[in-house]
């Protein structure tokens, strides 16, 4: 097992409230993990703290990136923790809506490749940045819509936009936010494969969190559960379906 | 900002042709129409460094007067006090200006480097504010003679001598040997920032205006990057300073750093357009040629701010990507281009 | 040396007349979002209709400034319906680009209709006189207007903390899309809160009018003390509009005493100061 992503003790306090409450997961290079929990279970904050939006009150987070070692990236801003090797994608379509979607990933590539200081070369007729951006467009199914505005675009592409940026950094691990958010079953179901598939084509590690229990269960190799800012499980989809912690907890919410 | 294109047109040839008929104008031009001419360049460069930082970065300053006029106050000072004791014989005007201009750029350079560092910390309406109350306060310093140099509101005088260049004569104060001085710093001038936005730092820039958590997210400093630019766009602004005070022969805190000196590259970068390149350019144009055509008409001249507050009202509400947009849409019209909305 | 009363009396005096341009300024931002670089127009609208009402028409400064206040409380009325209303889901900058237009179009058409020269109104006769007290005497003019502004604060923060529409301004000010969802008429609120901004920078400019010389460039001059208090006060902050108004009141009026020209120069240290170290302003952050 190669740690790629680990938390230690991980808390985060908003005055009286633990939004997260000594989490500690060691999340494994080869596995996909699901994180999933009811609503308010410190999901978001959780990802929150690992992409450095937010500092926690205590404990410490650590990152096997680009540099291949693990470190210590707790507290570190979140274009740093970005740089090393941390990507994320969000639950709310956050992409440049005014830019095209093959620019969309020109940023990405720029930022990656440390190009963002150059101020005379053009980025139009730089071949060697079309084509690694458009490799990404290939592998998301965004291809055909490359020079579409992505404030244009239909919900799915834009899912997928969200995708392809977390992506075209060549992140070690990339945090994925209820990627099947507001989709029908069919862009679901596309969804789900086209995880899979870049799961099995890349060296990125897949974190996502979901309230899709099937797709979840279809999907992970490991499931961590929170409840109320603790983690109450941390196992196989077997595992944790017949964990009575688990039952309880959704259950329990659900009055 | 997709732009390879020029107003919807091939940019290269357009370019060139532009530059054609610039360098031919004076010769067919009365001379005060050089010398509006050379007000529009002037003014297209100021208006165009400026919307690095507001059509590209998303930045909105409203004290650029500061780099303005700040270039401009340090050329004259310079001009004025130091230049007359320069050993260069007969060549000594022109090299005074070269190195009073020189001078007013890293002046304006040297205010934005904290005032940006300061500023970027901010968002929106408050580095608007930031930046109107850096400017403000150096109008104020200015205006009260503080330091001694400024010779308060009555401003001072900018006059460039003839240079004695091994026998030929070169007379600045000239308008038509002016304007190509003019257009011989304003063209690369703008080539440069046309780079500058066509590069990956213009292109992160823009993503940074678009959305700027994300971009950080994707590994840029965001608040490091829009520093850089507010120092460029800055640079490019003291070069137009430094270009207008022998222009207007003249320098006064009123005409280069009250706020309303601010917020000319403002109209016009609204009214040109300020997601093109070329924008501000347009606006610039229109800008300086509505306010000649009003001059002909007295009526319209005693109310010209009534003219330009309508003008901008209605591009504001009705066409907010500038008369520039408006153009391009009807380019692509013409051209049968698919094209987005104006 | 005696006590500076004078120059606390005079500060005070400016500080009440800043206060009713800030407050609306504050007001209206804090409620609609907007920040309004007309409002120094509208101020000096106010200065002008009561020059109007009270010299020409009526002979009574009273009319005047009531008309001036219901004047440009309707201009400012009119202007929400007709303009901000469809800038609202835009830029907050575009929305100032546009208030700075109505500044460029409301001083051109003042200057059209009154010239640009000096004007001067008579300060009323019934505050003609002076005031003795403490050892100097002072306009009772003057104390009319410090009356006035903190009277309008007492008002104010009555209405705003005990009132039901008190409360939907404060409701809506935290969060529009809540409000709207309880069944505040929004754009109903939006016009009525820019009307009493307006109301209220009328009855300053009217105010101001028998105090000084003016010209349509009055607009300017104050929009830019009024942005530096609201800062400095904190944007949407009610008693910061009141405190920061009487603070610059009082910077210019005892800068005078330090050198020509320090008046002018400290508001704009201050609100350096205050948006690098403490942004939200001094009283900001609450909304309040």
């Amino acid at each position: 097992m190669t740690t790629v992503l680990k938390t230690e003790d991980l808390r985060r306090e908003f005055g009286a409230l633990c939004a997260v409450d000594d989490v500690s997961v060691e999340i494994d290079s080869e596995e996909v993990t699901s994180i999933i929990g009811p609503n308010g279970a410190g999901k978001t904050t959780f990802y929150n703290l690992l992409s450095g939006r937010l500092d926690p009150t205590a404990g410490e987070v650590f990152l096997r990136g680009r540099s291949g070692e693990l470190e210590n990236v707790t507290g570190l801003p979140p274009h740093d923790i970005a740089q090393r090797g941390l990507s994320r994608a969000y639950q709310i379509n956050n992409n440049f809506e005014g830019l095209s979607v093959l620019d969309n990933v020109r940023v990405a590539r720029v930022s990656t490749t440390d190009r963002s200081k150059e101020l005379l070369s053009r980025y139009h007729t730089d071949d060697e940045l079309r084509e690694a951006a458009e490799d990404v467009l290939d592998l998301t199914g965004l291809r055909d819509v490359a020079e579409t505005e992505a404030a244009n675009l239909s919900h799915g592409d834009k899912r997928k936009v969200e995708i392809a940026l977390s992506l075209a950094t060549d992140p070690a691990v990339v945090l994925l936010d209820e990627p099947t958010a507001g989709m029908n079953p069919s862009e679901s179901e596309e969804m789900v494969e086209l995880i899979k598939e870049l799961d099995e084509t890349t060296d990125t590690t897949f974190v996502l969190t979901e309230h899709d229990i099937d797709m979840v269960l279809e999907i992970s190799d490991r499931i961590l559960v929170l409840h109320r800012g603790e983690l109450i499980a941390n196992g196989t989809p077997d595992e944790v379906m017949a964990n009575e912690d688990v039952t309880t907890a959704y259950l329990g919410e659900r009055q | 900002m997709s732009d390879e294109t020029i107003l919807g047109l091939p940019a290269r040839p357009t370019a060139l042709a532009a530059l054609a008929v610039l360098v031919v104008a004076p010769f067919v031009l009365p001379t005060f129409q050089t010398y509006v001419l050379s007000e529009v360049l002037v003014l297209a460069l100021f208006a165009t460094g400026f919307n690095l930082l507001y059509g590209y970065t998303g930045l909105l300053s409203f004290g650029h007067a500061m780099f303005f006029g700040g270039a401009g106050y340090a050329l004259g000072i310079f001009l004025r006090d130091v230049a007359p004791s320069l050993p260069f014989g007969g060549a000594t005007p022109l090299v005074a200006f070269a190195i009073a201009a020189v001078l007013g750029v890293l002046v304006a350079t040297a205010i934005a480097i904290p005032v940006g560092y300061l500023s970027v910390r901010l968002e929106e309406i408050y580095f608007a504010m930031l930046t109107l109350s850096f400017s403000m306060a150096l109008y104020t310093l200015v205006n009260q003679n503080y330091f001694g140099v400024t010779n308060g509101s009555d401003g001072i005088l900018v006059l460039l001598q003839t240079s004695n260049l091994f026998g030929f004569q070169l007379s600045l104060y000239d308008r038509v040997t002016y304007y190509f001085v003019i257009l011989l710093v304003v063209a690369p001038a703008m080539y440069i920032l046309w780079r500058v936005s066509n590069s990956p730092f213009g292109l992160v820039s823009e993503a940074i205006r678009e959305n700027s958590e994300r971009a950080s997210g994707l590994g840029i400093d965001v608040r490091r990057h829009q520093w850089g630019a507010f120092v460029l766009s800055a640079v490019f602004t003291g070069i137009a300073g430094v270009l207008v005070a022998p222009l207007h022969s003249s320098l006064s805190p009123g005409a280069s750093l009250h706020w309303t000196i601010s917020a000319e590259p403002v109209i016009m970068t609204v009214f040109g357009g300020p997601y093109s390149f070329i924008g501000p350019t347009v606006g610039a144009l229109f800008y300086r040629y509505i306010r000649w055509g009003i001059t002909q008409f007295p009526l319209l001249e005693a109310h010209w701010q009534l003219v330009f507050g309508t003008l901008i009202l209605v591009i504001v509400v009705f066409a907010p990507r500038g008369v520039s947009g408006l153009l391009k849409w009807a380019v692509d019209r013409v051209r049968g281009n698919g094209g987005e909305s104006a | 040396m005696a006590l500076p009363i004078q120059e606390v009396l005079t500060g005070l005096s400016l500080g009440s007349r800043y206060f009713l341009v800030a407050i609306g300024l504050s007001l209206i931002f804090g409620v609609l979002g907007v920040l309004n670089f007309a409002h120094g127009a509208l101020y000096m609208i106010g200065a002008y209709v009561s020059l109007t009402v009270a010299q020409n028409v009526t002979g009574s400064f009273w009319v005047g400034l009531v008309a001036a206040g219901l004047a440009v409380g309707l201009l400012g009325a009119i202007i929400e319906m007709g303009l901000i209303r469809r800038v609202y889901d835009r830029d907050e900058l575009d929305q100032l680009i546009l208030t700075f237009a109505l500044v460029l179009v409301i001083t051109d058409l003042t200057r059209t209709v009154w010239g640009s020269g000096n004007q001067t109104m008579a300060t009323p006769e019934l505050l003609a006189s002076n005031v003795h007290f403490l050892g100097t005497s002072y306009p009772a003019y003057r104390l009319f207007v410090i009356v006035v502004g903190f009277a309008a604060m007492g008002v104010f923060w009555y209405a705003i903390q005990r009132t039901y529409l008190g409360r939907l301004v404060r409701a809506t000010s935290s969060d529009r899309d809540m409000a709207a969802l309880l069944g505040v008429n929004v754009p109903r609120l939006y016009t009525g809160v820019f009307f009493v901004g307006s109301f209220l920078a009328g009855i300053g400019g009217a105010l101001a009018a028998p105090m000084q010389a003016f010209t349509p460039a009055l607009g300017d001059q104050v929009i830019i003390n009024a942005f530096v208090i609201v800062v400095i006060g904190g944007l949407g902050s009610f008693t910061g509009a009141f405190v920061g108004a009487m603070f610059i009141g009082l910077l210019q009026s005892f800068g005078v005493l330090i050198a020509t020209g320090v008046g002018q120069l400290l508001p704009f240290l201050a609100m350096i100061l205050v948006l690098v170290f403490r942004p939200e302003g001094l009283f900001g952050g609450e909304g309040q």
